[in-house]
């Protein structure tokens, strides 16, 4: 059956669209089905009482089905009524995102299947020592399912061909329905560990197709692997990290890119499954928090679906996760979407903090400064298992909470934020090469990577023959790189070696920690990045081999070798290892002979005894390479930092945000589109105590209406919006 | 035990947090060293607050045992406690757990399947300086499933606890057949409901108002956050406990009649032995 596309929603250039106006989606979530049907009404009004005109509700399966392809959708129990919650919402002007599932979580025993689905050997996910892969969630744990079961996906079918009829019936232009969510928090369910599941007999397949599409011959891969397999199906996916040597990775880093292959199969078949039921809407999913490493692919699950999103629940404490997470979606979705947001918290008898009141009024305007296109605070009404939303679940408000959100709404309309875009000179990429092995490299399978678990604590720490420990220090330079350039007020987002050389070129600068591997194709497009006129800041290493680890190294062709190497350097106060030194002698311009251009070498940063930062000019660009490695780097960010990273900056002609380096203090700009010329600060205070901050200019605080600077004050845990004045002191 | 399909709602988000600051955020976080190690040669240490320590690997010599290594950088490194954990036995506890736990058992049986296993390693695979973890071993499911057997059935149990005259943190548990279905607070009866004026004279009506709206009268306790201090930081909460009901620093409400008696001649045995307080 063919049914016609008319999406209401749409994403262009960064931005949403309804029925193609721009606009801010703001949206937050109520669950009809916990709800009395009596009161979904008054609900509904205090929900458009604070502002908001688009809600977001789960359908959970698991409450739904009564028996094996029977479901009750308001038949027996009238809260259940799917239809009649979507037609009061039309009633009452709401436009609805919808999330049919399968897995929708939200706190439902069994994250919403039927346990009877969960029951079946042929549906659960397997460990490689063969066991089920147990959720420990409280009221009950459960086995997981394998979204490589075959199984698994004809009985989701079963519940989408009665599902699935309920929303086309609501789909835009004739409904309130103008996105459905496919599936939820596709992530191995928080198990990513590398060797931990799932080795099901399908999944073992869809391993083995992945070999298929990526080498399309045995001999291609034995080439690589330094094997003698017969065919594909005799490959043995790994069950644990026994790489000795360089050549042993391959095997290794295939098994980690094969991993977000399963959850980009799993993302393809739900949304084929509701598209070819009629769901031909706007179609996303959200992954569980900061996914900006593998096994997480967002831009190529992106490729799937319209948009990909992360959901995020932080304290105060964590202004840094809520940026990063952010500052990646804008740095490589197509919209970026906040697809849950910490309103109120999970009520389980487990020992974990409540999010509370002061932590969502800092972190949500920590989002905001950071730029994105649409929001869904989870969840807005309080129902089972969620408590501390703005609404309660007789329709009564919270006031705290409730003028909260008012104002929020308020605000992002009078600031017309779906009119201004983030400025940013620069993206910080995440190498996925380096992750992929850092991922690979695991010590601790199968103990979930949640909590306070960092790579320090599981990857092997075996230099594999490389010149570093890249899985240990990988992760330290990014950290060094990102805290040094947002201590020191420079604008730089977050993106991946996964973004194609478009998106890349949008930057005057692109920063990425280097070592001695880097796929061929990222080489490539990096090179081609600066020659095309951008600035690249790499290190410490220059890459020498391919994805393969084959010899490869295009970069390093137009970079000067290091003359020598010293174990450690003392550079403005920070003890620098592995530091190597290089001669940066001025040239007479001659030509170089890899390509022709120009070989002009200046020393950026000098130590005792030579040239530890360089830039090299390559075309209309130019290479900053630092061949050191920065020490562990933390939210305490040493002075001596800033300087370097002042350094790396003025050579790439950056401009700090504001004056402040204190690194408690962080800044953005944004800007409005087109002839309105408007410029907005936001000026976040990330700690504990009160600050003064130099923001370098008089701006208008449009709270008070008065105008102030360039010293403010601003509280602990606090985001000030101020527009621009006058950049005059 | 706890219920599949327990019901868990209406909890005043400020009180929960109260609770949760009393029962787990006590004191400083604690420091280790946490070493990975495969046949006592170190695969990995780190240190909680300063990542990797791949310099303590030196310490591993042949002629040192494992147990030795440790006590001796737990003096040396000035951490609250040093964990070696088997790189096998990681991967052998998750099996164990995955192989026996029940999935239509209840909830605390299935943390119990995790504990055994866990606690199977205890001394082999896991090793800790100083000990703390023989009492795992020692706690049974049993021992657990049996405190649960006195638990009155069909009944609501509230705790309530008072900041001034504030209600500082409350709860309501429902148990039916043994099993807890329901967790909530006041919230369920009276959203936002959170101060009396003398929680001494008034602690009859909360008890009232709870029966009224569940049909069922609540074996309710009712202290103030100090005495609730106290008694999470006793070392015989049960002792602790019936002193406190017996001095009546902790009120209750609906205490069966036969532990009712047993504090009343508590009281007079105090008084005839000199204590005069009633």
């Amino acid at each position: 059956m063919v049914y016609a596309s008319d999406m209401a929603l749409t994403a262009r250039d960064g931005d949403f669209y309804l029925d193609d106006e721009r606009m801010l989606l703001v949206s937050g979530s109520v669950h009809y089905w916990r709800l009395e049907r009596l009161r979904w009404e008054e609900i509904l009004d205090r929900v458009r009482g604070m502002g908001f005109s688009v809600v977001c509700t789960y359908i959970p399966w698991g409450v739904h089905e009564i028996s094996p392809g029977e479901f009750d959708f308001g038949e027996i129990n009238p809260n259940y009524d799917l239809d009649a919650f979507l037609t009061l919402c039309e009633d009452k002007d709401l436009r609805v995102l919808l999330r049919p599932g399968p897995h929708v979580n939200s706190e439902i025993t069994y994250f919403g299947f039927p346990k009877r689905v969960l029951e079946d050997p042929l549906v659960q996910s397997v460990t490689a020592d063969g066991t089920p892969v147990v959720f420990p969630s409280p009221p009950r744990m459960f086995p997981v399912p394998s979204y490589a079961s075959e199984k698994f996906y004809q009985e989701v079918g079963i519940y989408f061909d009665r599902v699935c009829p309920i929303i086309r019936d609501h789909l835009h232009p004739h409904g309130c329905v103008i996105a459905v969510q496919a599936d939820n928090e596709m992530s191995f369910f928080l198990r990513i560990q590398p060797y931990d599941h799932d080795y099901s007999e399908g999944a073992i397949l869809l391993y083995l197709r992945f070999l298929n599409e990526k080498y399309h011959n045995i001999e291609q891969l034995n080439r690589i692997y330094g094997t003698d397999y017969d065919s594909f199906d005799k490959v043995p996916p790994p069950r644990d990290f026994n790489a000795r040597g360089r050549n042993d990775l391959p095997y290794y880093l295939d098994w980690i890119e094969y991993k977000e292959y399963y959850l980009q199969h799993g993302l393809t078949r739900i949304s084929d499954l509701l598209k070819e039921r009629g769901i031909t809407t706007f179609m996303y999913h959200n992954l569980p928090g900061i996914c900006i490493k593998p096994p997480y692919n967002q831009i190529k699950m992106e490729e799937i679906v319209d948009a990909v999103g992360f959901d995020l629940y932080y304290y105060k404490e964590e202004y840094h996760k809520v940026k990063r997470c952010v500052q990646y979606l804008n740095g490589t979705s197509s919209v970026p979407f906040i697809t849950e947001f910490a309103s109120g918290f999970v009520a389980l008898p487990i020992p974990v903090k409540p999010i509370m009141l002061d932590d969502a009024e800092f972190t949500t305007y920590a989002a905001l400064m950071h730029g994105f296109s649409g929001i869904n605070f989870y969840m807005l009404v309080e129902r089972e298992r969620w408590v501390g939303s703005p609404i309660d679940r007789f329709g009564g408000v919270r006031k705290d909470r409730f003028r909260f959100y008012q104002r929020f709404n308020r605000i992002i309309k009078r600031m017309n934020y779906q009119k201004m875009r983030i400025k940013f000179e620069g993206i910080l990429l995440i190498n996925r090469d380096c992750a992929r092995l850092e991922l690979a490299s695991s010590l601790l399978t199968p103990i979930p990577i949640v909590g306070g678990i960092t790579h320090e604590y599981y990857v092997s720490e075996d230099d594999l023959g490389f010149n570093d420990v890249i899985p240990l220090k990988y992760g330290l330079q990014w950290d060094a790189l990102y805290y040094g350039f947002g201590a020191a007020k420079y604008a730089v987002t977050i993106g991946d070696t996964e973004l194609p050389l478009e998106r890349l070129s949008e930057y005057r600068v692109v920063a990425v920690p280097t070592f001695d591997f880097m796929s061929r194709d990222v080489q490539d497009k990096l090179i081609n990045y600066v020659k095309g006129g951008g600035c690249l800041v790499m290190g410490p290493r220059v890459p020498e081999f391919d994805e393969h680890i084959r010899e490869f190294g295009i970069i390093g062709e137009y970079l000067p070798k290091p003359d020598g190497r010293m174990d450690e350097v003392m550079v403005e106060g920070i003890i620098m290892k592995d530091v190597d030194i290089f001669d940066t002698g001025v040239t007479d311009g001659t030509t170089d002979g890899a390509t022709g251009g120009t070989a002009d070498t200046v020393s950026v940063l000098t130590a005792d005894p030579g040239t530890i930062i360089y830039q090299q000019k390559i075309g209309n660009g130019s290479i900053i390479h630092f061949g050191f490695l920065f020490p562990r780097i933390t939210e305490d960010i040493p002075a001596g930092l800033i300087s370097i990273i002042d350094r790396i900056a003025t050579a790439c002609g950056m401009r700090r945000v504001i004056p402040c380096t204190d690194p408690q203090i962080d800044a953005t700009v944004h800007i409005a589109d087109g002839a309105d010329g408007r410029e907005i600060l936001f000026v976040a205070n990330t700690r504990m105590d009160e600050k003064d901050v130099d923001i370098g200019g008089i701006y208008l605080d449009p709270d008070s209406e008065e105008m102030v600077g360039p010293m403010i004050r601003i509280p602990a845990y606090t985001v000030r919006i101020l527009e621009v004045a006058s950049h005059d002191r | 035990m706890i219920g599949e399909n327990i019901r868990i709602l209406d909890w005043s988000v400020e009180q929960w947090n109260n609770l949760y600051h009393a029962l787990f955020h006590r004191g400083k976080p604690e420091t280790a060293i946490i070493i990975i190690h495969d046949s006592g040669v170190p695969l990995k240490i780190v240190q909680t607050g300063q990542g990797s320590r791949p310099e303590l690997k030196g310490r591993f010599t042949d002629d040192r045992q494992l147990k030795d290594v440790i006590k001796a950088m737990h003096h040396e490194e000035g951490v609250d406690r040093v964990y070696a954990i088997s790189y096998p036995a990681i991967r052998r506890i998750f099996t164990r757990f995955e192989r026996t736990v029940d999935f239509d058992a209840n909830y605390i049986k299935q943390l119990f399947s995790l504990k055994d296993a866990i606690s199977s390693e205890i001394g082999t695979g896991i090793c800790q300086y100083p000990d703390g973890l023989s009492w795992l071993s020692n706690l049974e499911y049993k021992t657990v499933k049996k405190i649960m057997t006195f638990a009155p059935d069909d009944a609501l149990v509230m705790l309530t606890i008072f900041s001034g005259n504030n209600i500082w943190t409350n709860w309501i548990i429902g148990i039916e057949g043994g099993t807890i279905n329901l967790i909530t607070t006041l919230d369920a009866i009276k959203p936002g409901s959170g101060s009396v004026v003398d929680w001494r004279r008034e602690y009859h009506q909360i008890a009232g108002s709870v029966k009224r709206h569940f049909g069922v009268k609540p074996l309710a306790f009712f202290m103030d956050r100090e005495t609730f201090r106290d008694l999470i930081g006793s070392s015989d909460k049960l002792r602790f406990l019936r002193d406190a009901l017996s001095g009546r620093k902790i009120m209750s409400k609906a205490l069966p009649i036969k532990y009712r008696i047993l504090l009343f001649l508590q009281r007079v045995f105090g008084w005839l032995s000199g204590n005069r307080r009633m």
